[in-house]
């Protein structure tokens, strides 16, 4: 069965068809990169599968179970953890208290166990502070544990993201433009990163304007045109694809 | 030195600082500082009293980012629930059902408040700041006029008076001539409710509320439900509230409508942002102060919502963590000329 299934993905917004029919899928363990010029529908198709829009028609299926119109909350308790092509960060706490707060869906604290805390709480808190320490070396900001997000540089702050994400152990992983704004030793790490990140036996989609990175360490493609998927395939495939030379080339990207 | 811990630190002065506020009434009472003046233990309790509704305030404004200009209803809802619930010729009594003792009935009022704040979360679940404010003004008035237009049961405008004391295992917590012994019934409400919160904000659940506060979209991508969260917070708020607002019924002994205005909720706001929110002290400090100047200035009575006015907007616009603030920021100034290294403050 297929890790994520997307089946004739579409979403009108008032007129504009952002996404218009896309249907593609993922395997178990893959790498999966989305491309395509500005404003193609990359993030669009991230907000639909995660959650934060629901599709006009069509239908999204996680291993099998059908998770279009979900809240994102509850795609992260079945398992998706995305990071936002415009940061959103919980600024003004830190760096371990976001990772403590990516774990959310993973934790089982309630209401009484907040107000009371009985031994199970300091059991649990334990073990998630240890476990978001270990996330926090696993990306390479262990030293940073006690500062305060916004204090980060960019590159980090995306790293950040992607350590809030690791933290609800997730099966699918949505990147959604993790390399902008990296220097290309930041990006080489990243890359780095992402290829950890699957040995860990997490499924990558991942959405990438530098066509370089995405090359690098993606397994397949998809391309998206204004909100259509004009090509799918290998790395190689879609580099000879002369549709998607064009939509490059075209829009002076 | 593990003892020493900056944990344990800050329980003991905690305690230490407890300790020393339960000593001034019994100074007092032993004519050591201010001579046994009555009115002055009116002002303590007022200062404990309005200190528990802010800490509650700040459940929702400071750790969950939700404004109310409405906290004045819930304020009402545990006045005149308890005072409902455990007076003799008003409310239950009316329908021939004997009056609660009033230690019973202050906390049925407490989860009164928080049941209607549930219900209130959830059209307000949905709601940002300037919508938000409008609809907890609307939650103040609607509770105003709920009181004052069934006067079969709460006396209308006139109000109710003769609302009884307090009294546990036959100790008198508070009798017409002092309030000297309530000071502490108020003051073990203070320190449980403290407590309280601090353990909700260091769980889970607080993190669930904070992540609302810092970036929606990011809480509920993190899998954190956001009505849900939000329900609770303003159902933990509203008891807080809801518990102070019985407190202050059983001390003054009347309660009319005129108490639960809007400008009460004014007040309560301009003390959480006046101490400081997000934190622990902010809203006793602020409590603390705008008492007394609510008190020390009653000259000024006319002008005092101007004043407050002034002082919140200046705040937001100048010191938004309050007075609070004013001290963790002194103090991280002094750790940093005194070359502590202090992680990396790079901002
Ligand atoms: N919430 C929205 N409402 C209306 N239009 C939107 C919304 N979000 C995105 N769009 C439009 O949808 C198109 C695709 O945007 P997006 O998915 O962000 O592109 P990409 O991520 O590929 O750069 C753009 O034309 C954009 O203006
Ligand atoms: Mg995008």
């Amino acid at each position: 069965m297929a890790m994520l299934e997307v089946e004739n993905l579409t979403i009108d917004f008032s007129g504009l068809k952002a996404v218009d029919d896309l249907s593609f899928s993922i395997e178990k363990g893959e790498i999966f990169g989305l491309i395509g010029p500005n404003g193609a529908g990359k993030t669009t198709t991230f907000n639909m599968i995660s959650g934060t829009f629901k599709p006009t028609s069509g239908k999204v299926f996680l291993e099998g179970r059908r998770i279009d119109g979900n809240y994102m909350y509850q795609n992260n308790q079945l398992g998706i953890a995305r990071t936002y092509q415009n940061i959103n960060l919980f600024k003004n706490i830190t760096i371990l208290e976001n990772i403590l707060i990516g774990q959310h869906s993973r934790l089982s604290c309630g209401l009484f166990s907040a107000l009371f805390h009985p031994p199970k709480y300091y059991k649990e808190e334990k073990k998630a502070v240890e476990k978001a320490r270990n996330i926090l070396e696993f990306v390479g900001l262990k030293q940073k544990e006690d500062s305060i997000a916004s204090a980060l540089s960019y590159g980090e702050q995306r790293l950040l993201e992607i350590a809030r994400a690791l933290a609800s152990d997730p099966t699918l992983l949505l990147l959604d433009e993790p390399a902008a704004g990296m220097n290309p030793t930041e990006k080489e790490s990243l890359a780095n990163l992402v290829t950890r990140i699957r040995e860990r036996g997490i499924t990558v989609l991942l959405v990438e304007h530098d066509m370089k990175f995405v090359m690098g360490i993606t397994e397949r493609i998809c391309v998206l045109n204004y909100g259509k998927r004009i090509a799918l395939g290998t790395p190689a495939e879609v580099q000879a694809n002369p549709e998607v030379i064009e939509a490059y080339l075209g829009r002076g990207d | 030195m593990k003892f020493i811990s900056q944990k344990n630190i800050k329980k003991l002065s905690a305690a230490v600082i407890l300790g020393l506020v339960a000593l001034v009434p019994f100074m007092m009472e032993k004519n050591i500082i201010f001579r046994q003046n009555k009115y002055f233990y009116v002002l303590i309790c007022l200062i404990g009293i309005y200190s528990i509704a802010t800490s509650g305030l700040d459940i929702l404004f400071g750790y969950t980012g939700q404004i109310s200009f409405g906290h004045a209803g819930f304020f009402c809802i545990g006045a005149y629930g308890s005072v409902l619930l455990s007076h003799k010729s008003w409310g239950i009594a009316l329908l021939g059902v004997s009056p609660l003792p009033p230690i019973v009935s202050i906390l049925i009022a407490g989860l009164i408040a928080a049941v209607i704040g549930a219900l209130l979360a959830v059209p307000a679940s949905k709601l940002v700041f300037h919508f938000l404010s409008l609809l907890t003004i609307a939650f103040n008035q609607i509770m105003l006029l709920f009181v004052a237009n069934f006067p079969q049961l709460t006396n209308g405008y006139v109000g109710i008076t003769g609302i009884p004391m307090i009294q546990i295992f036959g100790i008198d917590f508070s009798t017409r001539k002092s309030k000297f012994m309530y000071f502490y019934l108020v003051l073990f409400f203070l320190a449980v409710l403290l407590i309280l919160k601090q353990n909700l904000v260091h769980s889970r659940v607080g993190r669930g509320l904070i992540a609302i506060r810092e970036n929606t979209m990011a809480a509920n991508g993190c899998g954190v439900n956001l009505k849900k969260y939000k329900i609770i917070s303003f159902a933990i708020s509203a008891f807080y509230v809801g518990i102070a607002g019985a407190l202050y019924a059983h001390m003054i002994g009347f309660i009319s409508p005129d108490t639960f205005v809007q400008n009460t909720s004014v007040i309560f706001i301009t003390m959480l942002l006046f101490g400081g929110s997000g934190n622990l002290v902010g809203p006793v400090l602020g409590a603390m102060v705008i008492t007394f100047i609510q008190e020390g200035f009653q000259a000024l009575a006319n002008y005092r919502m101007l004043i407050y006015g002034t002082v919140l907007l200046l705040l937001i616009l100048y010191q938004p963590t309050g007075i609070a603030g004013f001290g963790k920021n002194i103090s991280s100034r002094l750790r940093k000329l005194g070359g502590a290294h202090n992680g990396d403050a790079r901002s």
